[in-house]
């Protein structure tokens, strides 16, 4: 055996040994990496009222000040921050500002770089008012984390040193035993060595294609190398395809082989890396795409637009008349049951900014959105119809009243849309209209959308692949609204459905709110002017599960009984420009 | 039983459980047309009836493609005739029906002219049917090309080189051509025929044509090099068909497995008596030899082209596909057009003739009627332009119009044999294997971001 022969097989074992070393951790390669750098961890900080009551608080950290606002599970208020965190320890101040007694909760929700993969970090002397919490010790977290803590109302000062986690051998998820290293090592030697003879013994092989070939095989088997066990992807806000059981292959299910290959596509080793790559590839154009009915982000004015909105087509004559008529179907119900029927069209973010949203369209003077539906329905309707398209196209030269990055409106443009709707139900009932002296108003980059509350934390900017520092992306602020008085508020998951009561409310009249996901920012001002109020949100994908999308629609079928038991002197039903196809399905059983 | 006998059957296992990953109801399909062309072909060149044995083995082969590919679209014309409603039946067409068919017809014609031997063992017949890397989307290999290489091949390192570098060509051309292209083609397509202008119309065609190209010649390439890496050859299928100066040419570079397939097995075997006959001979003398075979064969060669539409699909926007290039390529015998010129001016009137041809020809197998691709054709020579809404840039970014330019630089022969030919310097076969490992990590990329949905939840 030559020297170099044997340099060669030793190197090349070793370097199966570090690849198998890698594979055998719970985080890939990249992760490793990162944890010898900066980052940044994003704590959320929870405050649960006593009682659970939902009080509001305020952080301050070093001059920045973040307001809270409602959890997304409707439990008590949320705030979210972002800590730069380094390798070494770093001890961090954060003020709390709550309005009364209750709980806080802190708890890392995200620990992601930006351009992907989760880091872990540490934190240690977690202190409450200069008092040890529980949590005194290096604590090592990769899940929700939380460190609860009572807190009395007035400014709480709380501390703690965070660092990225250090990088130990115990973090090794399989036990490796010191026979298993000695054979396979020794295998993996006999093996290359064997490899490594019948390469020099083949003289004609040009080395440069023979390394040509074996890198193409180490790629080509790479992937198979560390299978993800992940069942969710963050930062695609979606479940991740499961395995198939071979049990199925054996049965001659059709689908195993798709299945399979989802399943593989959705898991294997580097896709996160591989897919970093097409984003920084596609992020050479202008717009950056993603997905066949994606969204496009135009890069020099940031605005983002959902691409499925260019493929909208008027509707036809004879649609318009079933959408009337399945809302006069409901109007009918209701009007047996005397109770008062308002229907709210929201206007397309398309239609109040059509400068800023259209991209690639050569001129501005588009058709509205299903704007002949829309006229129809005002024209023939016998029940008010309230589209305040007017007032937020005037709002837009004062502030936004939509996102920039999201389809949804702002707390402002629900705010001018909510007057709308109460000066149109003032005809019929004697109703409090609420203003901004009701409301501590303040301005912030987070975006209350639907898709998620994640840009508030730059991960679906990466899910985008928009390869922009997201504080650059996030520099726009919004008008925001907190209510000096919370009202209560009861959830249901169960029956998806939300109940406000107004105790301070004079009036004696109880509403029902029935409408997709742009009704969550009314939720800010329309149980305020009514002593009840019920909502329940039709598209609600979240939580929905079974229900399937062709049955989403149907008002009367899902929620009749409901608003008969509720018994409401009024039902609003609030729907965005862009839902009014489905609503031929109002009425139907 | 010896290593080389054991590799067939290893290969053979490897095939019938890839194609059982993908489609194992329809696996059994397949067996059967092994076991149905295996004892055809014996009985063939055992009986005396040979040729009702060939029919009856052609007529099985034939009957469960007819079923599962085009009993419905019999059944709709049945209904458009005769104004009656038989249903539909609940029916997927297996993978790869259409190859593996005409590969077993392939099988027991040769055995009926005598070409080949009838093959005795009917793992090997089973084999050369349901070899993977050719399985699923071709090129049709004939028998005669291959029965040697079954019994007597080899495997080399040079031969693994070859496959893997013609199987990352094959896939980059898929993934990052054809994809990326057909996206464009796709938008295009999609939208209404009154917002198509004559620029638009001409992008969308030519992305199409460049689509189907860059796609079936990667498949094919990929399929060449799979073979290679387990020592097969398989003949080319494609040849830079848009340098082609006629049809004749273009069927002569394009899609070569089934033009040659169509030829050797359909029209010379029904030309052939009409050429040979008196009356060729004496219109010969009136209109010279190659227009009398011409007009001679006019109808098998409208036979052929009609199958070779219904091929590619069950609808009748394929069968006019197939007639349309059928009747330029007539046109061309009889007129002497698909000889080359060898004057420059005609030659170049040549090519822009044949490219017309062949990306009108696109416009109606991309179409889903007559009537779409007739109005498209209309916007296509500005007879009937409608007016665009968007701009070019949403149909094309900046990437797709790389890929573009790529793909049209890439379709004639500048680059040929460049990546897989030997002789070069170290230093062009160091930067040609890097720039090919760029590519299939490229490949890679694009395939791991095809998986990769993150909005499915949006829906206002």
């Amino acid at each position: 055996m030559s020297l170099k022969l044997l340099i060669g097989t030793t190197i090349f074992t070793l370097v199966v040994d570090i690849f198998c070393f890698i594979s055998l951790l719970k985080y890939d390669v990249a992760t490793l990496f990162r944890t010898l750098t900066s980052s940044e961890v994003t704590v959320e900080f929870t405050h649960l009222g006593k009682g659970g009551k939902n009080l509001p608080f305020k952080i301050s950290f070093g001059k920045v000040d973040f307001f809270s606002h409602v959890c997304q599970d409707g439990k008590g208020q949320c705030a979210n921050l972002e800590l730069p965190i380094t390798y070494q320890w770093k001890k961090e101040y954060i003020s709390l500002s709550a309005v009364g007694k209750g709980e806080f909760s802190l708890k890392t929700v995200h620990s992601i770089k930006r351009g992907g993969g989760r880091i872990l970090v540490d934190f240690r002397n977690v202190r409450l008012n200069g008092k040890f919490t529980s949590f005194d010790k290096v604590l090592s977290l990769d899940t929700d984390y939380l460190i609860r803590q009572k807190a009395i109302g007035g400014i709480s000062e709380l501390s703690f040193e965070v660092r990225q986690h250090h990088f130990r051998s115990r973090d090794l998820k399989v036990p490796i035993s010191i026979w298993f290293v000695v054979t396979g090592n020794i295998i993996i030697f006999l093996l290359a060595y064997r490899i490594f003879v019948l390469l020099i013994k083949i003289k004609e092989v040009n080395r440069i294609d023979a390394f040509f070939v074996t890198l193409f095989f180490v790629f080509l088997f790479v992937p198979m190398g560390h299978v993800s066990r992940e069942t969710v992807s963050k930062q695609e806000n979606r479940a991740l395809a499961m395995k198939p059981s071979l049990k199925n292959f054996f049965v001659a299910d059709s689908d195993y082989g798709k299945n399979f290959e989802k399943w593989f596509s959705d898991h294997f080793y580097g896709r996160k890396q591989f897919i970093d790559l097409h984003s920084a590839i596609v992020s050479f154009n202008q717009f950056v795409e993603n997905g066949k009915n994606g969204f496009v982000f135009n890069k020099s004015s940031r605005w983002v637009v959902e691409k499925q909105i260019f493929t909208h087509k008027p509707l036809p004559s004879k649609l318009d008349k079933q959408v009337l008529s399945s809302l006069e179907m409901v109007q009918k119900f209701c009007k047996e049951n005397k109770i008062d029927f308002y229907m709210v069209i929201v206007p397309h973010r398309l239609d109040v900014y059509p400068n800023e949203m259209q991209f690639y369209r050569r001129s501005t003077n588009h058709n509205k959105l299903f704007a002949s539906t829309i006229s129809f329905i005002q024209k023939n309707a016998t029940f008010p119809v309230i589209y305040p398209l007017k007032t937020l196209e005037d709002a837009t030269k004062k502030d936004f009243v939509y996102f920039k990055t999201e389809h949804h409106w702002t707390e402002w443009g629900a705010f001018l849309a909510y007057k709308e709707i109460v000066q149109a139900i003032q005809k019929d009932f004697k109703l409090e209209m609420v203003d901004e002296k009701n409301f501590n108003v303040f301005y912030d980059d987070r975006v209350r959308g639907d898709w998620d509350r994640r840009f508030g934390l730059g991960e679906t900017y990466d899910a985008l692949g928009i390869k922009i520092p997201k504080q650059e992306l996030l520099d726009t602020k919004y008008k925001y609204y907190e209510p000096k008085i919370v009202l209560q508020n009861r959830f249901s998951e169960e029956a998806l459905q939300k109940d406000f009561s107004n105790s301070q409310n004079k009036t004696k009249i109880r509403a029902i709110l029935i409408g997709d996901s742009f009704c969550e920012n009314l939720l800010q001002f329309l149980p305020f002017s009514f002593k009840e109020l019920r909502y329940y949100r039709l598209n609600n994908f979240g939580r929905l599960g079974a229900i399937k999308w062709s049955e989403v629609f149907k008002l009367l079928k899902r929620y009749k009984r409901n608003v008969l038991n509720y018994k409401p002197n009024v039902l609003i039903l609030c729907i965005s420009a862009g839902n009014l196809p489905n609503l031929v399905n109002l009425d139907k059983d | 039983m010896s290593r080389k006998e054991l590799r067939n059957y290893w290969l053979l296992v490897a095939s019938v459980l890839f194609y059982a990953w993908g489609e194992p109801r329809y696996l059994a399909i397949m067996l059967i047309t092994i076991v149905l062309n295996y004892f055809g072909g014996i009985l063939i060149s055992e009986i005396r009836y040979k040729k009702v044995a060939l029919v009856i083995t052609i007529f099985g082969d034939l009957s469960f493609l007819c079923y599962f590919k085009y009993f419905n679209f019999f059944i709709d014309n049945y209904n458009l005739l005769t104004g009656n409603h038989v249903e539909f039946i609940k029916v997927a067409l297996p993978i790869g029906i259409s190859f593996y068919t005409f590969q077993a017809i392939s099988y027991v014609i040769d055995v009926y002219r005598g070409d080949v031997q009838a093959q005795k063992d009917i793992l090997k017949l089973a084999l050369y049917i349901a070899l993977f890397p050719q399985l699923v989307a071709g090129p049709i290999i004939k028998y005669h090309d291959i029965s040697e290489q079954i019994d007597v091949r080899t495997v080399n390192f040079n031969k693994v080189v070859y496959g893997v570098k013609r199987f990352i060509i094959g896939l980059s051309k898929k993934v990052l051509i054809a994809n990326t292209v057909g996206e464009v083609a796709d938008k295009i397509f999609s939208q209404p025929i009154s917002q198509l202008d004559f620029s638009l119309s001409w992008l969308g065609a030519l992305c199409y044509a460049l689509q189907v190209y860059y796609d079936f010649s990667g498949y094919s390439d990929m399929a060449i090099g799979l073979g290679s890496i387990f020592g097969f050859k398989f003949l080319e299928n494609f040849n830079y068909p848009f340098i082609s100066s006629s049809i004749s040419e273009y069927w002569r570079r394009w899609h070569i497995a089934l033009g040659s397939w169509f030829r050797d097995y359909m029209f010379l075997p029904f030309a052939e008596p009409f050429a040979q006959s008196k009356a060729c001979f004496k219109l010969s003398k009136k209109v010279g030899r190659t227009r009398a075979i011409a007009l001679m064969t006019f109808v098998p060669l409208f036979i052929v082209w009609f199958c070779t539409g219904f091929w590619h699909g069950a609808s009748w926007n394929f069968i006019i596909w197939g007639l349309y290039n059928g009747f330029f390529i007539f046109i061309e015998f009889l007129t002497g057009w698909n000889k080359k010129a060898k004057n420059l001016f005609m030659l170049i009137l040549q090519h822009v003739y044949a490219l017309l041809v062949i990306i009108t020809s696109f416009v109606i197998f991309r179409s889903e009627t007559f009537s779409f691709s007739c109005e498209y054709l209309l916007a296509m020579f500005a007879i009937k332009e409608g007016e665009p809404i968007y701009t070019i840039s949403y149909y094309v970014d900046r990437i797709e119009l790389v890929v573009i330019i790529t793909g049209l630089i890439c379709s004639v022969p500048i680059f040929k044999n460049l990546a897989c030919s030997d002789g070069k310097g170290r230093f062009l076969l160091f930067f040609i294997d890097l720039w090919l490992i760029v590519l299939f990590i490229l490949s890679s990329a694009y395939i791991a971001a095809g998986s990769y949905n993150p909005f499915i939840y949006f829906r206002f």
